[in-house]
């Protein structure tokens, strides 16, 4: 009888202890999020905060859609909370931030930019901090002796406030193209800050000449990515106005062989129609 | 026995040419009632709109396209056969020629009624002449239809010349007198002189080699409105040769149920014999091992094609739900069993390649079916509203009513001209053969 007893306890137990594993794996787990923040300074001097989310599920990378991502900009033990985005349909959340912005900055002139994602039912909690200091990219564009150069300066701040060069900035120097940059040169800052490059000769423009060059110090890790762009008549003219199709499927007159070979298949079989209606008009008097 | 027997030909055809029976008068009723229903159905599409066929925007053509493909491709059959037999002079061909003629006549009437049922706003018709591009080939294509419809009325008249000529002759012949009038008048004062049977002669082989290549260039223009349109399925180099080699066949298909329809009516054995049978069945066994190696070529490049709506419009071939059946059924009536019944000489028979040559046709007709209505149903950049009618064609009362009207008058026109006139070109029967003459040299 004792044993019955036990046995029934025991295998309860493992079934209670079975149901749960079951449900436990019913549940839903909160996914791992991977989160990249990028610094982007633009042209016009607006700075953009970046921030991709996204979860592997085997090998497959989704984008964690809707989520909220809180900004905040940390200098000097000062935390400024800046904005909390949404993210879109790719896992973006982007933060644009004016021109004349102060961010609080530590004692070597760096902000700690962070992305921060709260723990929810689906995600677990993320979060990414970069440090980034504020640098300035000039270029100028000069023709010495028909050569066409691209010469620019990577300076940041010092701890007065003075300008210092940035050495060894990884720069990169492009033409825009229509569809994607093509790329003159890259390579990396000297000592005094200083990079150039030669425009190629023959690189076509648009129908006046114009190419619109970019450069760019490319995802540095203490000035993130850095952008500036100028317009200029270095490029060679190129003419892109349509050549007139007269005479097309696709206008209101038919191409010139069309209608002739039309004409002939026409007035071929309709003369020999002709010719038989003649021969047959002629029976009646024929004897 | 053979002269004996040409001489008389004109006299067994005359009790049928004669005043009608009451058979005859029950046969017509039943086909003008049944076109009456097509027309009851033709001005109910015209009141409601184009809603009361299974038409829509995502499948704009149906059963009426389909039945205009066939038809046109029956005519231009006939057209090209008959032209072949006549240039040729193949004297075995001539129990058939002048039912080849009627078959190009009467599918020429039919087939483009079709296209004005199927245009939504038929009075508008007419801006296809007025507003022409010569650039389309949709207007290639109705100046194709509209030479040869011209063409093959009037080669068809010169082929009845001779006859109306014997007829208008011929003593105690009990018919109404507007009847003899109008033999008189249809056979151009014919007598059959020496010159005027040059003359005959010389009419009917110029209008006979145009109409042949008249045929085959209508008939790839037909197959050129679906091969230039980017679509899966039509967009193929190798439709106007498929389109044209699929009408021949048909086109003898349904000759050899006329012949047999005829002969057995008619008793005309002593005319039709078991030899044409057996000659026209090899040219469709003949055909058909054609027929599999284009639709082989078809529907393999398709499949080769890395395009995902080929595949898609594919699959629907082999989905026994959506299109299995009629696939099926096509490929092997068309391109399997001539080649068993006909091929095995155990199997053959004049019944047995009736049946075939039945089945051939329908195959031929569902055929044009799979060209049209799948391909439509899988466009390249499906509709947004995916209702279920809009995306797949189903065809109604009215254009089922229609099409039976077509088949109707196509029986119709049978009906009354083998009652104006003998149902097998007379006059050619009793000529004697000047051409190739293969059949009776190789059947002594």
């Amino acid at each position: 009888m004792k044993i019955k007893e036990i046995l029934f306890s025991v295998s309860f137990v493992m079934f209670l202890i079975s149901n749960m594993a079951v449900a436990q794996e019913n549940e839903i787990k909160p996914k791992k999020v991977r989160l990249k923040l990028e610094y982007i300074k633009l042209p016009n001097g607006t700075k953009v905060l970046n921030a991709k989310m996204y979860w592997k599920d085997g090998k497959e990378f989704n984008a964690v859609v809707d989520q909220d991502v809180m900004f905040a900009a940390v200098g000097d033990s000062v935390e400024l909370k800046l904005a909390t985005i949404k993210s879109n349909k790719e896992g973006f959340a982007k933060l644009y931030i004016e021109k004349d912005f102060k961010f609080p900055i530590n004692e070597e002139g760096f902000t700690s930019f962070t992305a921060k994602m709260n723990k929810s039912t689906q995600f677990k909690r993320a979060k990414k901090t970069i440090n980034i200091k504020d640098a300035e990219l000039d270029f100028t564009l000069n023709e010495i002796d028909s050569v066409k150069i691209i010469e620019l300066n990577v300076s940041s701040f010092g701890t007065d406030g003075e300008i210092v060069p940035v050495n060894r900035a990884e720069v990169n120097v492009y033409v825009k193209r229509l569809h994607s940059l093509y790329e003159i040169k890259k390579g990396a800052t000297n000592e005094n800050g200083f990079f150039s490059a030669v425009f190629p000769e023959d690189m076509p423009g648009d129908s006046t000449g114009n190419v619109t060059i970019i450069v760019k110090v490319l995802d540095s890790d203490d000035y993130g990515t850095i952008e500036k762009v100028q317009n200029i008549k270095w490029g060679t003219i190129v003419s892109y106005a349509e050549e007139e199709h007269v005479r097309t499927l696709w206008t209101g007159e038919a191409p010139v062989w069309m209608i002739i070979a039309v004409c002939v298949i026409l007035l071929g079989a309709w003369f020999n129609f002709a010719l038989a209606i003649y021969k047959v008009s002629k029976i009646k008097n024929a004897v | 026995m053979e002269s004996e027997y040409r001489e008389d030909i004109l006299g067994g055809f005359i009790p049928h040419i004669q005043k009608p029976d009451r058979k005859w008068y029950a046969t017509v009723f039943v086909l003008l009632a049944i076109i009456g229903v097509g027309l009851f159905a033709f001005v109910y599409q015209l009141y409601k709109g184009q809603i009361v066929t299974g038409m829509r925007d995502n499948v704009v053509l149906g059963v009426y396209t389909v039945n205009f493909i066939f038809f046109m491709g029956l005519s231009y059959a006939g057209a090209l056969i008959g032209g072949i037999f006549h240039i040729g002079g193949f004297s075995w061909g001539r129990p058939m020629l002048r039912m080849l003629e009627i078959v190009t006549i009467t599918s020429l009437i039919v087939g483009p009624i079709f296209i004005l049922v199927c245009i939504g706003r038929p009075e508008r018709f007419l801006n296809l002449f007025f507003y022409a591009r010569i650039q389309s080939p949709i207007i290639w294509d109705v100046i194709a239809i509209v030479s040869d419809l011209f063409f093959c009325v009037v080669y068809l008249h010169f082929t009845y010349i001779r006859d109306f000529a014997k007829l208008r002759d011929y003593p105690n012949l009990n018919i109404a007198n507007w009847r003899k009038k109008f033999y008189k008048i249809m056979a151009l004062g014919y007598n059959d002189t020496k010159a005027q049977q040059r003359l005959l002669h010389q009419a009917q082989n110029i209008m006979a080699a145009i109409i042949i290549p008249t045929a085959i260039i209508a008939y790839s223009l037909l197959a050129w409105l679906f091969g230039m349109n980017q679509r899966p399925g039509w967009n193929n180099s190798i439709f106007a040769p498929y389109f044209v080699l699929s009408a021949v066949y048909s086109g003898i298909a349904l000759i050899i149920i006329i012949m047999w329809i005829y002969r057995k009516v008619y008793k005309l054995e002593q005319c039709i014999k078991k030899e044409h049978f057996d000659f026209l069945g090899y040219t469709l066994l003949l055909l058909a091992l054609f027929y599999g190696y284009f639709s082989f070529s078809e529907y393999i490049t398709e499949w080769y094609n890395s395009a995902k709506t080929s595949s898609i419009l594919l699959a629907k071939f082999w989905d026994f739900s959506e299109y299995g059946f009629m696939f099926m059924f096509s490929n092997f009536f068309a391109a399997i069993l001539p080649i068993i019944v006909i091929g095995i000489p155990q199997f053959r028979s004049i019944k047995s390649i009736v049946i075939t040559s039945g089945l051939i046709v329908f195959a031929l007709w569902l055929k044009r079916y799979l060209i049209v209505i799948p391909s439509l149903e899988t466009p390249y950049i499906p509709i947004q509203d995916e209702r279920l009618e809009w995306v797949f064609y189903s065809a109604t009362w009215v254009e089922w009513a229609l099409t039976l009207a077509g088949i109707a008058f196509f029986v119709l026109a049978f009906v009354v001209m083998s009652k104006i006139a003998p149902i097998v070109n007379v006059s050619e029967m009793e000529e004697k053969s000047k051409g190739l003459k293969f059949f009776y040299k190789t059947r002594k």
